[in-house]
């Protein structure tokens, strides 16, 4: 089996996508709309409180290391309570991909063209995105390696040159309305962001140890450009036009004129377009590994294409007109949010220090589990009961591990595919590798640990 | 038949083919159990149903109503607190 591996800096860089997705374009207006020129310091405000949530999440992930988010709720609350809420779980990642393409859509139907009907755009755009979850994790983190530089080259382009178009004075008078509207700006921003859903990732991360470092440096550069981007907002066009823009940031964009012919939103465009990709990608991942880890299906992949069909028609129904999202994320969607990424995470970590004290609790049976930790948990449960008898331990591993050959094959074939291993035999000498640290009751922290998604 | 559901059928024909191709039918590999079918077959049954049902206008009801539902009293109260939409 071949497990999913991204690396730290590959963490950090999705982050960053993630952060920029929607909030780049739609955050700007609603920070205005709120906090009128004081929208620059909500945005810092709404950072800081992501990066604080961050914190959070590290705290339930270093507990149970080798699990997803749904892994950690099955453990923490029981099966089939922990089934239900995994469902919830499911629903809102599933929800947040069809906002995503919903607002995509009308991104491209409404600015950029305007003759293509939304279902077109929806269609293709989902196409790209369930294309790069099939490929899996580790593509969607390469992909967003290469595109990490254009972005940032596009964006720093963009802000040198609405320098000379920008009045500082616009952020005058600062904190003029009081703190409360701040605050509820940055909670508001803070909700946008959902870096919750990396918890679905965490098992897949390298060095699970660097995972929190990593998550908050991607905080810290999403969380600069969006403020720079606001901030520009409100500079550039005053807080009126900003808050009565829907994609402010776009227009900021078409206020640039370079030697009277480069069009220069097409810059913002591209940027949020690469950015929402990766977050939709990375949802519809978590979406995709949640549903098949609460029916307990092995591999995510087989519910891929069918769950598109269903992102599809949510999309389109899921509100009639972009006012309609406008009035109901400040609100509604962010009440929704809390529940997943404060509150959940909150009771999770509480319920479990009450139920399993200093110790975390046991592996979930879920048939999510990688096909060498099967036998490997196999053979120590044998070990358990009979110790004094390795001969026929080894033999019963040999035997687990020939059934297992036919498995073994594809993943073998994939391992090719991806060039991670040499030979067809590889992804067998991992299995056996691990099980003999199993068996030997090696110490594993500087093994990456297997996750227990359906990972192939 | 309208144009949209004949797509909606194409394409439901085309993600089976690729799955059947891709995971299900794959040789030397694993085929893919009983449960796996039964979710992507009924998945893929769900999919095709509720896009005719969009295109045909016979389902016009957002599931955020019942978000909306949970969430109105509460939504009000931050709303009356300032955090409003435009």
């Amino acid at each position: 089996m071949i497990e999913e591996r991204i690396g730290v800096r590959q963490l950090t860089i999705l982050v960053i996508h993630f952060m920029l997705g929607t909030s780049i374009l739609i955050a700007p207006s609603n920070l205005a709309f709120v906090a009128k020129q004081d929208g620059w310091i909500a945005c810092m405000l709404g950072i800081l409180i992501v990066a604080v949530s961050v914190f959070l999440y590290d705290a339930l992930a270093r507990r149970y290391p080798k699990l997803t988010f749904t892994g950690i709720i099955e453990v923490i609350v029981g099966k089939w309570i922990g089934k239900l809420i995994s469902l919830l779980l499911f629903a809102y990642l599933f929800l947040l991909t069809a906002f995503l393409v919903r607002v995509a859509g009308n991104f491209i139907a409404t600015q950029i063209l305007p003759e293509t009907p939304i279902e077109a755009v929806s269609i293709i755009l989902l196409a790209v995105i369930v294309a790069a979850v099939g490929y899996g994790i580790e593509t969607i983190a390469r992909a967003s390696e290469m595109l990490f530089f254009p972005v940032l080259i596009l964006l720093a382009l963009l802000v040198l040159f609405l320098l000379p178009e920008s009045k500082p004075t616009n952020l005058l008078p600062i904190l003029e309305r009081g703190p409360k509207p701040i605050m509820l700006s940055a909670f508001y921003l803070f909700t946008l962001q959902e870096v919750a859903v990396f918890l679905m990732l965490y098992p897949n991360v390298s060095k699970p140890e660097k995972t929190r470092l990593a998550m908050l440096k991607g905080i810290m550069v999403g969380g600069i450009a969006l403020t720079l981007t606001t901030t520009f907002c409100l500079m550039v066009l005053g807080t009126e036009l900003t808050e009565r823009n829907i994609f402010a940031s776009y227009s900021l964009a078409k206020k640039i004129s370079v030697a009277q012919f480069l069009r220069v939103d097409a810059f913002m465009a591209i940027i949020w377009l690469i950015a929402l990709f990766f977050k939709a990608a990375i949802s519809y991942y978590g979406a995709s590994v949640a549903l098949a880890e609460t029916l307990g299906i092995r591999r995510y992949r087989v519910l891929i294409l069918p769950l598109g069909m269903l992102v599809m028609w949510l999309s389109i129904i899921v509100y009639q007109n972009i006012v309609e999202f406008l009035n109901f994320t400040p609100a509604i969607w962010s009440l929704f949010c809390i529940c997943f990424v404060i509150v959940l995470p909150m009771l999770l970590i509480v319920i479990d220090r009450l139920r399993f004290g200093s110790k975390p609790g046991g592996q979930p049976k879920t048939a999510g589990k990688s096909q060498e930790q099967q036998p490997a948990e196999q053979a120590q449960q044998t070990n358990d009961q009979d110790q004094n008898g390795d001969q026929t331990q080894d033999r019963q591993i040999q035997d687990l591990l020939t059934d297992d050959q036919g498995q073994a094959g594809e993943q073998d074939q994939q391992t090719d595919n991806q060039g991670q291993a040499s030979t067809p035999d590889a992804g067998q000498d991992k299995a056996a590798d691990q099980e003999q640290l199993n068996i030997n009751g090696s110490n594993n922290d500087h093994m990456p640990p297997p996750t227990t998604q359906p990972l192939q | 038949m309208p144009l949209s559901i004949v797509w909606i059928i194409i394409i439901a024909g085309i993600v089976i083919g690729i799955q059947r191709g891709m995971l299900f039918n794959k040789p030397n590999a694993n085929k893919g159990s009983t449960g796996e079918k039964i979710a992507f077959y009924t998945l893929l049954v769900l999919g095709v149903g509720l896009n005719i049902a969009l295109f045909k206008d016979w389902l016009m009801v957002s599931p955020l109503n019942v978000l909306r539902m949970m969430f109105g009293p509460a939504a009000e109260a931050i709303a009356q607190w300032g955090m409003v939409g435009k």
